[in-house]
């Protein structure tokens, strides 16, 4: 997996674009997204539980990570928000889930390769462009968001103290 | 209350495939015990995995042994390579359990984990504080700060 700033960022960027293109309210869901972004990395809680409290229930949360298991768990955590804000905290939630999915899909296929059909198939698909130690995901999002950044910025202090209470990172 | 249902469902959803994985993706892949136990059913079987080298020694070819999640492994590169004790790695390769080892045919060695640790860690402090300025706990649910 690339780190988790990567993921974040990502969420951030995906939220921030959503937003330039007219969609309304995207920026008042980047806390969710980020929330989704790492939400499929639930599983390596159980690889703590197996390195550190010999309790192997490794199997057992592999669809955490697979696209319809972190959908289900987003749906899940959705439900827990205020019921108004259901639909999009769900949504975004889902994006960001999607975007760690994308992610984790560029990687090199024997550092694992996503369960993209379970439960109907184990198959493990990935496009083996990247090591997860790599710093190449972040560079490639750290770009973007850094000349969102500084757009954001820039027309924050255009546009005066009144502008600021936009939401966003 | 009103949403007790739809969370039981999500719930049991989701407990239902991770028992099915348990039982299918946990047929399908097995630890290193499991291995060591079965060393004929493992005889020529791939192998892929990642964990930490220990007792590397470096000739002609490369020994160490691959720990996995407090289990270990004895595998065997044939070409000397820059593996330090402690090294974490991820191997793919055969496995020869009737002799007892891994042949490794393909290796990474992750050059800088803690700086992957570090990362994730600004990664989490930025997504508390993204989250925690909109959301607040209150009545049982997140609610946005300012509605």
């Amino acid at each position: 997996m690339p780190d988790w700033l990567t993921y974040v960022l990502s969420a951030w960027v995906a939220c921030e674009l959503a937003a330039l293109v007219g969609l309304r309210g995207a920026r008042r869901y980047v806390g969710v997204a980020t929330v989704g972004s790492v939400l499929p990395d639930l599983v390596k809680a159980f690889y703590l539980l197996k390195a550190y409290g010999h309790i192997d229930l490794v199997a057992f949360s592999v669809p955490l990570a697979t696209p319809l298991g972190a959908i289900l768990v987003a749906g899940l955590v959705s439900s827990f928000f205020d019921r108004s804000e259901l639909r999009g905290v769900f949504a975004y939630m889902a994006a960001g889930v999607a975007i760690h999915i994308a992610w984790d899909f560029t990687l090199h296929p024997y550092g694992g390769g996503e369960l993209m059909l379970f439960p109907f198939s184990f198959g493990q698909f990935s496009l083996g462009w990247i090591w997860s130690d790599s710093m190449l995901p972040l560079a490639i999002i750290g770009v973007p968001a850094a000349v969102l950044l500084c757009a954001r910025l820039a027309h924050a202090r255009s546009a005066g103290p009144r502008r600021r209470r936009h939401r966003g990172l | 209350m009103r949403r007790a249902w739809p969370q039981l469902i999500l719930l049991v959803s989701i407990l239902s495939l991770c028992l099915y994985s348990q039982h299918e993706y946990g047929r399908r892949h097995s630890s290193i015990p499991e291995i060591e136990e079965e060393p004929d059913r493992f005889e020529n079987v791939s192998f892929r995995s990642e964990g930490r080298a220990r007792n590397v020694t470096v000739a002609q070819g490369t020994s160490f042994a691959l720990a996995v999640m407090g289990d270990a492994i004895p595998a065997f590169y044939d070409r000397p390579i820059r593996l330090k004790d402690g090294d974490h790695v991820i191997v793919y390769g055969i496995l020869h359990m009737k002799k007892g080892y891994l042949q490794v045919t393909q290796m990474h060695i992750y050059k800088d984990i803690p700086r992957l640790y570090a990362l994730s860690a600004v990664g989490l402090v930025v997504l508390l504080c993204t989250f925690l300025r909109d959301w607040r706990f209150e009545r049982l649910e997140w609610r946005r700060r300012i509605a």
